[in-house]
């Protein structure tokens, strides 16, 4: 397959994760929105890196870099859910638009 | 890239990041060892002694030579200067959070480390030219800020504040990455050096706007990070939201980081085109023009936004919240002069707006200790009764405003001559606009301090003394009223933007 | 000819997947649902010649994050997802449109400065990455890195979520 054809997958992945976090129905749906913007961002970081040119330095610097965004998503997912168990027990719901005590 | 640096040679290179993970390491361990629930000053001052060190490392390696060591850490003026930046600013922010009377003992030994872990991602963002450690740098400081947020975690208003952050921050950062990863597609390399090339052979080619989506997922990252129009909706909520020092971090430190990545980024991948770079002698190009339209139209809703919000604000965290968005326009008015002058004026206003906001942060603290309210109307007849502190107050606003004696004058004098001979004029005339407007909310301040009987409620019965936040304020004021510090900062913002752009 | 079907597979998976956990009414679902896209990126990395990858995106993808999805789930109450159905039509317009713009875009676009045709036999990365990995000029410092960011989300995550507190006295 040519390369157009991953990088659509990828960006119809960013485009479900974006509008996953913008529908808001639950805070841990909106994480999961997160996870596949972060996989959609991977999977361009691989295929780029198959269908580079030869004969540049670091030819696997795409899925070196991909390895590091899986790492960052686990420490990232942890942080995110430690921070929503907490809003559970203070506000007793998760639903973000309940959520909103500091405004103007 | 084979260095011909020994192993050795490059680890001294480095020394300042390997001082901080120790220090970061010793914090863990003291607090494991029961140290964080007990004495949390001895914490304190372990993470102090190490930031201390950090400094001193980072102060001896000001003059050397400019190198890259382990093929992607640059080190360079203008990594120094801001590393230098971020850890002196988490220092004041360990000695604002000791000064905090009003905080629960619990979780010290944690904060410390988390801030030291901030500034150790801090250090990365600023000093590689690699996207992806750029992007690790972002997070690790990100994560640690997400953390910090929430350290507070019996209170409601922390936990909403670290919520809206985590979940906003996460999603900028993962839009940063998704550009970052078409950048790396377009030029099939991750260093900004490189990349630069390919960058301009695309927009030579007539393929703008190939390069032009990836530039507007990075900036939806930077623009998060600074609080930029229109991704600054997270700011007022969490600064209102977390402790004090945590959101003079957040202000300062972060900020900080992120605008001298973003200049590194913008200078050097994007070096060819530049409107006033190195390069000059080639033709303006239409990305280039966008790319200039765009930022200062970012600059400008910014500036405008920050500016009218403030108008109306009573929680004095949340004015500074929008005053901070405001200063974050006025900064990237700089860089979207896209040249060397802007960029050296966005940093020196950077080292100003250092010195003033986090002494803002600290007059917030400080009052807060005597009459237990963040509210405009806690100040309320303070001023005659903590002259000291109220003088450094006024020093403080109108350094914020732009007034003359003070070193906001002249940051954002520099600013605006940048801006009108860039050819953005109307934004050097917007600039003086807001400073006018932002005299009103700022007089707000003074205003309570000094003009308006105390209230009924009287203060705090054991209202604590804090010669310590007290002594730094002192400080703070002073360097903001000295504006002959203003030359060497300068200067040093000067240099730094050399040398990224001559890399 | 295979590697096609195996293309269409699993972009059938991975889109398909993705909008069930879009659209579905249960987060658990949805949770679900999201580990036929996790997997289904995994067999993208095989097909893309990065078998280490596929490895890594299996266990910590698949095997760790959605775990601690799940547990998120199970600690929280079951939610009912209220249908927004003028959210979701906007949802579904939006990435139609995006991913009608995107691959008009993207097939005519010249990615590299020279894309190349003939691609490379895969061959095992593993070895490689682990030597990339541990040399000096080249991810040494941010392979270290990472393990600090590992420790500071470990220590916010359990600091944050333990309960010290009795539910009472909130």
């Amino acid at each position: 397959m040519e390369l157009s054809a991953y990088l659509a997958v990828a960006a119809l992945l960013f485009l479900i994760g974006l509008v996953m976090v913008a529908a808001r129905r639950n805070l841990i749906y909106v994480l999961m929105g997160l996870e596949l913007i972060l996989n959609a961002a991977n999977l361009n970081l691989v295929a780029f890196n198959r269908f580079r040119p030869e004969g540049m330095e670091g030819h696997l610097d795409g899925q070196i870099g991909a390895v590091f965004v899986i790492i960052l998503a686990a420490a990232e997912a942890a942080i995110a859910l430690a921070i929503v168990l907490n809003i559970h027990s203070l506000f007793e719901t998760i639903r973000p638009d309940d959520i909103d005590t500091l405004k103007d | 890239m084979a260095d011909a640096l020994s192993y050795l040679d490059a680890l001294k290179y480095i020394l300042p990041e390997v001082a901080l993970t120790i220090g970061l390491c010793a914090v863990l361990i003291w607090d494991l060892l029961g140290g964080g629930a007990d004495r949390p000053r001895e914490g304190a001052w372990l993470s102090l002694g190490f930031l201390g060190l950090t400094c001193l490392l980072l102060i001896q390696r000001l003059g050397w030579q400019e190198a890259t060591v382990f093929g992607m850490v640059r080190v360079d003026p203008l990594a120094t200067v801001f590393k230098l930046f971020i850890a002196t600013a988490v220092g004041l922010v360990i000695a604002f959070d000791l000064a905090d009377r009003r905080q629960p003992a619990e979780g010290k030994g944690e904060t410390w480390f988390l801030l030291l872990t901030a500034a150790l991602g801090g250090f990365f963002l600023v000093g590689t030219g690699n996207l992806i450690l750029l992007y690790l740098g972002l997070e690790t400081l990100g994560l640690s800020s997400y953390a910090l947020a929430g350290i507070h975690k019996r209170d409601r208003a922390g936990a909403e504040a670290s919520l809206k952050y985590v979940v906003y921050g996460a999603l900028a950062s993962g839009v940063l990455l998704f550009g970052a990863s078409l950048l790396y597609g377009m030029s099939g390399t991750l260093e900004m050096r490189e990349m630069a090339r390919f960058l301009v052979f695309a927009v030579d080619e007539g393929r703008s706007a190939q390069v032009l989506l990836p530039t507007l997922l990075i900036l939806v990252g930077f623009g998060f990070k600074l609080s930029l129009f229109p991704f600054q909706w997270w700011a007022p909520d969490v600064y209102q939201g977390v402790s004090t020092p945590i959101a003079a971090f957040l202000a300062v430190a972060s900020k900080g980081a992120a605008l001298a990545a973003l200049v590194r980024l913008i200078a050097v991948a994007y070096s060819g085109l530049l409107r006033l770079g190195p390069d000059t002698f080639l033709p303006e190009t239409d990305f280039t023009r966008g790319f200039v339209l765009l930022l200062a139209l970012m600059s400008a809703a910014t500036m405008l936004f920050g500016n009218l919000a403030a108008l109306r604000q009573e929680n004095l965290k949340r004015l500074l919240a929008y005053s901070s968005i405001g200063h974050a326009g006025y900064m990237l008015m700089g860089v979207a002069v896209l040249g060397e002058a802007g960029f050296r004026a966005a940093l020196a206003y950077s080292f100003v707006y250092y010195l003033m906001t986090l002494g803002a942060f600290g007059m917030v603290l400080y009052f807060a200790n005597q009459s237990g309210s963040e509210d405009i109307r806690g100040l309320h007849g303070m001023g005659p009764r903590h002259p000291l502190a109220a003088t450094a107050t006024i020093v403080f606003l109108a350094s914020l405003t732009g007034l003359p004696p003070t070193a906001g004058f002249f940051g954002k004098w520099y600013l605006m001559v940048a801006a009108w001979e860039g050819g953005l004029p109307w934004l050097a005339l917007l600039t003086a606009l807001m400073s006018v407007v932002s005299l009103f909310y700022y007089f707000r301040i003074a205003r309570a301090l000094f003009l308006r009987p105390e209230e009924e409620a009287t203060p705090l019965p054991d209202a604590p003394r804090t010669p310590v936040l007290g002594g730094i304020l002192a400080v703070l004021a002073a360097g903001t009223l000295v504006f002959l510090w203003f030359e060497p900062l300068l200067a040093a913002a000067s240099v730094g933007v050399e040398a990224v752009l001559h890399w | 000819m295979g590697e096609v079907l195996a293309f269409w597979f699993f972009a059938a998976l991975t889109i398909g997947c993705a909008l069930l956990a879009l659209l579905h009414r249960n987060v658990v679902n949805s949770a679900f649902a999201l580990l036929g896209t996790l997997l289904g990126l995994a067999g993208f990395y095989v097909l893309l010649a990065a078998d280490f990858l596929a490895m890594t995106q299996v266990l910590i993808y698949a095997g760790g994050i959605l775990v601690l999805i799940l547990f998120g789930l199970m600690l929280t109450p079951p939610v009912t997802n209220e249908r927004r159905f003028g959210r979701i039509l906007v949802a579904v317009a939006v990435v139609g449109l995006g991913a009608v713009a995107f691959w008009e875009k993207a097939r005519g676009a010249v990615w590299h400065a020279a894309a190349r045709e003939e691609l490379a036999a895969p061959a095992g990365t593993v070895r490689e990455i682990g030597l990339e990995f541990l040399r000096r000029d080249s991810w040494l410092l941010p392979f270290e890195l990472a393990s600090v960011v590992l420790l500071a989300g470990l220590v916010g995550a359990v600091y944050i979520a333990r309960r010290r507190f009795p539910r009472e006295d909130v």
